[in-house]
């Protein structure tokens, strides 16, 4: 790595906070250590990696979603984005999240998207010159998006602990299976049931329609 | 994976010499090659083991030529499948075509590394184990529909259908039979689930909870049936209306990569039965006595469950596609719903008493 991009690495570092970031920038500045230091390996300089590769993919992803010509490839480019946001879940520490991510998100609802996509036998759309009329509209709420993920990431609040901070300490407590039931039925008893009530509606819904 | 590195350096002093990250890596790497090894020979001796159950079921013998009753024949059909030609065809999705395959491989394989072998004998326990083995396995359903449309062949297409409908619909039956052994074990890690159930056999999940613990191992079962595409549920693949399903365009290594997979989820479900409601690796009886068979037995327990599939699929007829919905829906939901109230039921009376 070039002595510029380490220093952009380093900076995003700065501004950006997950787990383990302050043993990341130690890591970085400590490159040149011998092969014996490396037997202390830290365990968060693998996550930079799979922070890396992940978010990459799921840039990548997401780009080609929106650009394959094929809806059945934007379906599955999709799921692919899916799995790298559950990878990402996972380098949070929220292993429940991660593992409902793919199986909902990938399993299901991405089965029901190429159902849908196949059984409409959408075929290739043409390459196209001309942009939509709608092109400039779209572009300005793209950057209006931008510019909040922006602020969200740059912005220091006032307050102790600013937004990714208090995120990655729920992280660090609630992420497994175990606390979040907790949370579910102590803290939030009544919202969670609810939902929860609301879906049954929507299964007895769906039984009745079946049966007609 | 970690500790038993870590052990392994402070045992060999030599091992120091190497950076830590690269033995942890070559760890990993060799526990997946031991575990991929391992499943592929089983499947390769299932596929011969369907074939004789076949014969014997139907009074004949089945494979008899390469060795001795026929143990070689998977090796020589193995040979052969790399040698066929690899045949696209001509109007097939390339790139999707070529990837299907790999993908219900990988969905089938990596499920295999939150198995537990013996207490030890364990790739990774993940403390969300048998939630991952749901998830990974639910994207074999994209490796399917992708197999069929690609093909671009209408067998292949109504195949793909037909098996991601089947494979939807009694995913929600798995999950919830599998709650009644993951309440009792107060886990979702496959070890501890195996180490709740220590001490003789009147303590497995499916004896516990009467009678709510062995109607939910059979509603897995018969679900997992389903979900892997096996006789009575193989409309997917059904040889009389659909040529093969999914599959039907396949040849050579890229069908082989599907047949491994089939046969790989059967062994799958078998050890995940075992794992939640035949006590794992335990011996039946004085367990800590027969503690050094524990792999064996654990294999074992999972050979058996894969030829009840077997003894099942030359047993029964194929089912219609609306009679799968119904046993779905109208048979396994509601009594899996019983069987989740059931045992909670059981486990709130006998912690208040």
């Amino acid at each position: 790595m070039s002595q510029k991009n380490e220093r952009i690495l380093s900076y995003l570092l700065k501004s950006i906070k997950y787990p383990g970031k302050q043993q990341i920038t130690s890591c970085l500045s400590r490159r040149d250590t011998s092969v014996k230091k490396y037997a202390s390996f830290k365990h968060e300089e693998k996550d930079l990696t799979a922070f890396l590769i992940f978010s990459t993919l799921a840039i990548l992803g997401a780009l080609l979603t929106v650009t394959a010509r094929n809806p059945i490839y934007s379906v599955l480019f999709l799921a692919m984005t899916f799995l790298q946001i559950s990878g990402l879940y996972a380098l949070l520490q929220a292993e429940f999240i991660a593992i409902v991510q793919i199986a909902v998100y990938a399993g299901a609802i991405m089965v029901l998207f190429l159902f849908v996509v196949m059984f409409l036998d959408v075929k290739e759309i043409a390459t196209e010159k001309n942009f939509h009329p709608i092109a400039p509209v779209c572009l300005i709420l793209a950057l209006v998006l931008l510019g909040e993920f922006l602020v969200f990431i740059f912005y220091k609040p006032s307050r102790e602990g600013g937004l990714s901070e208090t995120v990655t300490a729920v992280g660090q407590i609630y992420g497994t299976a175990e606390n979040i039931g907790r949370t579910l039925f102590s803290q939030y008893l009544l919202p969670f049931e609810v939902a929860s009530i609301l879906l049954l509606m929507a299964i007895v819904g769906a039984v009745v329609l079946a049966k007609r | 994976m970690r500790n038993f590195v870590d052990q392994l350096v402070n045992n060999y002093e030599f091992l120091e010499t190497f950076p830590r990250p690269l033995l942890y890596l070559i760890a990993m790497v060799a526990a997946s090659a031991i575990i991929l090894g391992f499943i592929a020979i089983l499947v390769m001796f299932f596929v011969w083991l369907e074939r004789k159950v076949a014969g014997h079921m139907q009074d004949r013998y089945g494979p008899m030529e390469v060795g001795r009753h026929g143990w070689l024949q998977s090796i020589a059909d193995g040979i052969k499948l790399f040698l066929k030609e690899d045949i696209i065809p001509a109007l097939a999705d390339k790139p999707l075509f070529v990837i299907a395959p790999i993908i219900v491989f990988v969905g089938a394989f990596s499920a295999f590394v939150v198995v537990p072998f013996s207490e030890n004998l364990i790739v990774a326990d993940l403390n969300i184990g048998i939630f991952y083995i749901l998830a990974v396995s639910s994207l074999t359903v994209i490796g399917i529909i992708m197999a069929g449309w690609s093909s671009n062949n209408k067998w292949a297409l109504y195949g793909a259908m037909r098996s991601a409908a089947q494979i939807i619909s009694y995913e929600i039956p798995v999950g919830i039979a599998l709650l009644a052994a993951v309440l009792p074990a107060g886990s979702l890690s496959m070890r501890d689930i195996v180490l709740a159930q220590s001490g003789g056999f009147w303590n497995w999940f499916i004896f516990r909870n009467p009678p709510f613990g062995f109607v939910a191992c059979i509603i897995y079962f018969v679900a997992a049936l389903a979900e892997v595409n096996r006789t009575p549920f193989d409309i997917p693949e059904a040889e009389s209306e659909l040529v093969a399903g999914y599959h039907t365009e396949y040849s050579g290594m890229r069908f082989a990569f599907f047949f491994l997979a089939e046969y790989a989820n059967m062994f799958l479900v078998g050890t995940i039965v075992t794992t939640l409601f035949l006590g794992g690796w335990e011996f039946p009886i004085f367990p800590s006595a027969f503690a050094f068979l524990n792999p064996i037995i654990f294999v074992l327990k999972g050979i058996a469950l894969v030829f009840v599939m077997m003894w099942l699929r030359w047993t029964l007829p194929r089912l219609r596609v609306d009679q799968l919905m119904y046993v779905s829906w109208k048979v396994l939901l509601p009594f899996a719903f019983a069987c989740l109230f059931g045992v909670s039921a059981w486990m709130l009376l006998l912690h208040s008493a």
